[in-house]
């Protein structure tokens, strides 16, 4: 046995395995082929196949789990483009590439494009932008064909749930060579409107129909828009770059304009009514705590209301005025009283009276004389009885000690 | 005169009113005020409720 450094099969193919691991390049690629020696095992449902061209050949595995995905049979013979990994298979010792996704060819091509579309994009950062979708918007852009079905879709549904919100059409052709085109001034034309979302909507289609809203300068200008937007392209399986660019994706035009209308009518009428209820009820209560404050305010200056002070004093006034007149009465009796009693005394001395019982005063010389001795025979004398005055001349004088009635 | 003036001067009025030592004088121009205020707050009460009665039938 020479003596000499010698390593192991499996160190070799280690070494093998670990190369074309570490190769970025062959980590994720697309390769073109034609499918030999297509087997499915039953048991597992793994897919084991070789991919080949005019000079090469390589040994292709699809796990089960990969191939569920798959929505055809592939066949031997059958043009493809494989999707996967290439690594060593130590065993045999042979690279093998572990397939992730089988591509008929001639789908194919537009699929690809898409990929490398999508991949552009992505590290660019196009598929990162994602503001939010107002949700009560005044003006919607429905960038889309005029004559589609899907703006008849959108405009029902606008109509029946949102119908304050005003809708711009912005016709475009959404399918064939020029539809990038008018996709990019659509979106443009809407720069130029109030509006505060973009629908970019449009019907099913085949793939190919589609593929105008995989374009990547329609991506870019997608990506520029100032006003939000919306794609709904296609179907709710299809998915198109617009998709991934736009604010948000909607799975078909009806859905994109639900999204749009998704405050309905009827929900604004029921708030508004909801509303209405509660300014009611508060206008209502502060009225009524008003009132009830004033009534407040009503009974405090009434109990403090002077009226009671002037009543008081009113009262205390007339206690005093009829004081003074039972006072003033009283005197005024007393003194009447007093004023009869002297009359009564008055009349009773009166010399009227004497004279009325037949006694006469005479007077001599104007002086009454009351004795004998103030007369003298032939004088004047004036007789005065009660009811006049009698003249008369002395006569006679008779002295006598004492006058005796007879 | 704003509403709330008118309340708040009410307010003022009801305390100088409750003071024992306030002179009739006083007392009568206060009371004089007050049921000014009271008319001048009633009306305006008054014209709300109906301005919110005929904005509700509206």
């Amino acid at each position: 046995m020479p003596d000499f450094f010698t390593v192991t099969v499996s160190q070799v193919t280690r070494r093998l395995s670990m190369l074309v691991k570490g190769d970025k390049a062959l980590s994720d690629i697309y390769v073109a082929g034609e499918i030999s020696n297509f087997t499915l095992h039953r048991a597992s449902g793994h897919m084991y196949f070789t991919l080949k061209d005019e000079t090469s050949s390589i040994k292709c595995v699809m796990f089960a789990g990969k191939a569920a995905g798959l929505t055809f049979m592939p066949y031997s013979g059958q043009s493809v483009i494989v999707r996967g990994g290439v690594n060593v298979y130590e065993r045999d010792g042979a690279n093998q590439i572990y397939v992730s996704e089988i591509i008929e060819k001639g789908q194919g091509e537009l699929a690809l494009a898409f990929e490398k579309a999508k991949r552009e994009l992505e590290a660019g950062g196009y598929f990162d932008k994602k503001r939010p979708i107002p949700k009560q918007p005044k003006k919607v852009c429905l960038i889309t064909a005029e004559k589609g079905a899907a703006l008849q879709d959108m405009l029902n549904i606008i109509a029946r749930r949102r119908p304050i919100l005003e809708v711009v059409l912005i016709p475009v052709t959404v399918q064939g060579a020029y539809a990038p085109a008018t996709l990019i001034n659509g979106i443009a034309a809407a720069q130029t409107t109030d509006a505060d979302l973009i629908i970019i909507g449009r019907g099913g289609g085949s793939e190919e129909d589609l593929s105008c809203f995989n374009d990547i300068g329609y991506a870019k200008a997608l990506y520029n828009s100032e006003i939000p937007t919306i794609s709904a392209v296609g179907h709710e399986t299809d998915f198109t770059i617009s998709d991934f660019v736009a604010d948000l994706r909607a799975p078909t035009p009806s859905a994109a304009a639900e999204i749009a209308t998704s405050v309905t009518c009827d929900d604004l009428s029921e708030h508004i009514e909801l509303t209405y209820d509660k300014l009611s009820d508060i206008v209502h209560s502060q009225i009524e705590g008003y009132e009830q404050l004033i009534d407040g305010y009503q009974r405090h200056i009434a109990a403090y209301s002077p009226i009671n002070r002037l009543e008081r004093s009113q009262r205390e006034l007339e206690l005093l005025d009829s004081r003074v007149k039972v006072a003033v009465t009283g005197h005024i009796r007393s003194n009447e009283a007093l004023v009869e009693s002297y009359t009564d005394k008055i009349e009773a001395l009166s010399p009227v009276n004497v004279l009325r019982r037949g006694y006469s005063a005479v007077t001599v010389n104007g002086r009454t004389a009351g004795s004998i001795n103030d007369i003298s025979v032939g004088d004047k004398a004036e007789i005065l009885m009660s009811d006049g005055i009698a003249k008369a001349t002395i006569t006679e004088i008779e002295k006598s000690s004492e006058v005796r009635f007879k | 005169m704003s509403f709330e003036t008118a309340m708040k001067r009410l307010d003022e009025i009801s305390v100088q009113m409750e003071q024992p030592d306030i002179t009739l004088d006083n007392s009568m121009k206060c009371y004089k005020e007050a049921v000014e205020l009271i008319a001048f707050c009633r009306k305006y009460i008054d014209e709300a409720k109906l301005t919110v009665q005929k904005l509700e039938e509206a």
